[in-house]
């Protein structure tokens, strides 16, 4: 019997220790005094920050109690991930994508300055026109989604748009 | 007195157990583990799809609006849930009011939304609510990629079989059919899912987060429908019980002058 308490106490003890630990996984967000978001601000937390979850709120499922560097405080559930998130080395194709289409410009601009139209809306050799009179790229679904890919901004010019409109 | 090889043997079993555990208590908390192969199986299935709505509607050709778009989306992404996706966002060529958002990160606004917005906040609330099904994985859970080759010579088999294409068949499939579900609409317990997490990356994004919901209440006044109704309802619910701040800026003018060229 005392066997089995024992298994159970360090059972748990090892699930409340190490198990329950989050990773801020946006840019930067706060913890808060109470769980709802016009309450006081305990401190700011930057992406990657390491929580120790103390208790799920009661009256909904979206905030936790956790701990950060010995200060408890809430966060909203979407804001942390239990697992590090990836470094900008890790991430996924696009980036990398993005980076050798700029060195590619950045060569091709020292070795010949043809301009590259084949994005360019406005030169009309890019457009038809439909029986309404509008005009449409008649680009291919490939082209529309380099296009697509091809808007890569960094987080301090991301920052900047966001303060340009007094937004944070 | 417990005996040494009791005390081994209750190490031993905890350390068992101990996987177990974890296991239990990262489901409780609804999140879900991501790897790096899934990611990248996810961005090829998003890449399918997103040809397949090109195909389905033309890129607005915008250079102006579409810039503008993107920063204003991964600025939003940037305080979602999975800020390493590279979140990528275009405006198609429609006059009806939808968007929808492709796996790995790649989000679609149609023309007809944006004329029918009043500000950057209400904008903002539209992608926030996209990245948000990406965020849950909506669509690929309904319609979960097939499993992708490993083998060398399975690849070749399946480079031959379609003609120079790597993409199999199972997977083409699975995208035509992801392309009908979206253009059907998610169910409304996705959409619920959604919404409220709408609010909250809004409003950490520093948007005023009640701008969704105006948004939603425009566009049911001319397409009224029940699921919307029941989520505007709802939305007002989270509003005022989760006490969102309304001092938060709605951002008009910025709005107004980059939307100026949409016509």
């Amino acid at each position: 019997m005392k066997l089995i308490k024992i298994t159970i106490f360090i059972f748990l003890f090892h699930t409340q220790l190490l198990a329950q630990d989050f990773y801020v996984s946006i840019f930067n967000t706060s913890l808060y005094s109470r769980p709802y978001k016009k309450s006081a601000k305990i401190l700011n937390l930057k992406k990657g920050a390491k929580l120790t979850l103390i208790k799920k709120s009661r009256s909904n499922e979206i905030w936790l109690k956790v701990k950060y560097k010995k200060k408890a405080g809430w966060i909203p559930v979407f804001f942390v991930s239990q697992e590090k998130p990836l470094s900008k080395d890790e991430l996924i194709q696009g980036v990398r994508y993005n980076s050798r289409v700029r060195v590619r410009q950045r060569v091709s601009s020292q070795v010949e300055k043809k301009p590259d139209k084949s994005n360019d809306f406005n030169d009309k050799s890019n457009q038809i026109k439909s029986r309404f009179g509008e005009r449409f790229s008649k680009i291919s679904e490939t082209e529309a989604l380099k296009f697509m890919e091809n808007h890569y901004f960094t987080e301090s010019k991301l920052l900047k748009f966001l303060r340009q409109a007094g937004i944070k | 007195m417990v005996s040494k090889n009791k005390i081994i043997s209750i190490v031993v079993l905890t350390f068992l157990f101990f996987p177990l555990s974890c296991a239990t208590v990262f489901r409780s908390t609804g999140l879900e583990t991501e790897k790096k192969e899934e990611l990248a199986l996810e961005k090829k299935y998003g890449r399918l799809l997103a040809k397949k709505i090109f195909s389905l509607y033309p890129l607005y050709h915008n250079k102006q609006a579409n810039f503008y778009l993107n920063q204003l989306g991964q600025s939003v992404a940037l305080f979602s849930g999975r800020s390493h996706l590279n979140y990528r966002f275009a405006i198609l060529e429609a006059k009806s009011v939808f968007a929808w958002a492709s796996p790995g990160g790649y989000v679609f606004i149609s023309k007809g939304a944006l004329k029918k917005m009043q500000n950057e906040a209400e904008l903002a609330g539209v992608l926030a609510h996209q990245i948000a099904h990406l965020n849950y994985a909506h669509l690929i859970k309904k319609h979960p990629p097939p499993q992708e080759t490993i083998n060398f010579i399975d690849k070749v088999v399946t480079f031959l079989l379609t003609q120079g294409s790597l993409v199999s068949e199972a997977f083409k499939k699975v995208v035509d059919e992801s392309l009908a579900y979206l253009r059907q609409g998610f169910g409304i317990e996705d959409e619920y899912q959604a919404d409220l997490a709408t609010l909250y990356y809004l409003d950490e994004a520093g948007y005023q987060a009640k701008a969704y919901l105006d948004f939603l209440k425009r566009v049911n006044s001319e397409k009224n429908t029940k699921d919307l109704k029941k989520r505007i309802r709802r939305l007002n619910n989270i509003l005022r019980q989760h006490k969102f701040s309304l001092k938060k800026p709605l951002v008009k003018d910025r709005f107004r002058a980059r939307m100026r060229s949409v016509k």
